[in-house]
């Protein structure tokens, strides 16, 4: 009956053990200010200057990586580059139309 | 038969009278930026059109229209249509306005081996745009050499070698010394080889080149304190706080290791 007991119990505990496992994470870009989020359990991660961080994960744990800093830049980078293509292109007409020798030709 | 020859010489002077109007229209509808009714009545006036020479003229004049309008593949079928036909007919003018409209247009598009081509060209050399074009595109042409070596120089950093790295923003600097990004880059490198002082120059030089420069702020100010000069790194952040106010620079550490975390503190 002791016996008994004990098994169950220790096939409970076997149910709800749950290992943990260490990971080793790299993140790139590794400037501070482009350097993406690391969220483990909604607990931000510290991250070395090499992009490194080691984590302790269990099963069922959330592990978010955010590229929000890197996205925006691009997309700011992005838009600047089209106004500035923009930019060349009108200069380009301009320049073009007040020349003899290229343009409209009238 | 004179009552023919009469009657067809009337008919062709009402066409070319005809094209004319169309013709005039278009102008004005371009110097209302209006291309689409512009590209309208050029075809009108094309179709009417039975001159060779006329006929380039105008196409020239459509294709342009449409690169106004940002239509780009249009534009290139129009203006190479115009290139070709002016070519045939030995037509230089028109052949030389086409070219150098394609060199520009392709330039535009960032083809600069296919606009250097056009302006290259036996109808658009030494003319006054393809004189300039060409040095423009020289000096991209350039540029893109220097960014492959930056970019070498990335590398190493990424994979910590800043000896390397450092080498080859020095080679992109032989070639343009304000190149930022090379600038920035060594600047970083020297910080991170110990070579503080060498950093402060670098970066100090770059940050009056370009201040708003996000990295080449942060690095001066670990750079300073790196040798201690605290006074100068505070100024900084003080200056630039506006610059350096969305980061978390706390965060960051290798700002925390140079600088301290009470850095911030009374600032």
């Amino acid at each position: 009956m002791i016996f008994a007991i004990i098994f169950f119990a220790g096939g409970l505990f076997l149910l709800s053990y749950k290992s943990t496992s260490k990971i080793i994470l790299g993140v790139t870009p590794t400037e501070a200010c482009y350097r993406p989020v690391v969220n483990h359990q909604a607990k931000t991660v510290e991250i070395s200057d090499n992009g490194r961080t080691e984590i302790s994960v269990k099963d069922d744990h959330n592990l978010l990586i955010s590229n929000d800093a890197l996205v925006k830049e691009l997309t700011k980078l992005k838009l600047e580059l089209y106004d500035v293509n923009d930019i060349s292109k009108t200069l380009s007409i301009e320049k073009a139309n007040s020349s003899k020798d290229s343009g409209y030709g009238f | 038969m004179t009552i023919l020859i009469c009657a067809f010489i009337q008919s062709t002077s009402i066409a070319v009278e005809q094209v004319d109007v169309y013709m005039e229209k278009a102008q004005n509808f371009l110097l209302l930026n209006k291309y689409k009714e512009a590209i309208f009545e050029l075809n009108k006036a094309y179709s009417l059109s039975d001159d060779q020479k006329r006929k380039a003229k105008i196409e020239n004049a459509i294709g342009w229209a449409y690169f106004s309008l940002g239509n780009i593949s249009e534009s290139r079928r129009y203006l190479s249509s115009a290139f070709d036909s002016a070519s045939k007919i030995g037509d230089k003018e028109i052949a030389q306005r086409a070219s150098n409209n394609l060199g520009v247009l392709e330039f535009n598009s960032g083809n600069l081996v296919e606009a250097k081509k056009y302006f290259e060209g036996k109808f658009s050399k030494s003319s006054k745009t393809s004189d300039s074009y060409l040095k423009l595109i020289n000096r991209k042409l350039t540029h893109e050499r220097v960014n492959e070596i930056i970019a070498n120089g990335v590398f190493y950093r990424s994979n910590k070698d800043f000896d390397k790295a450092l080498e080859e923003y020095e080679k992109a600097l032989l070639i343009e010394p304000n190149n930022i990004n090379a600038l920035e880059y060594k600047g970083y490198a020297l910080f991170r080889l110990g070579d503080y002082n060498s950093a402060i120059d670098v970066l100090k030089y770059s940050h009056e080149l370009n201040p708003s420069r996000i990295n080449i702020v942060i690095n001066l100010i670990k750079s300073y304190c790196a040798i201690n000069d605290i006074e100068n790194a505070r100024k900084l952040a003080k200056d630039e706080a506006k610059l350096i106010n969305s980061l978390n620079l706390l965060q960051d550490g290798e700002f925390c290791k140079s600088c301290g975390k009470s850095f911030f503190d009374n600032l």
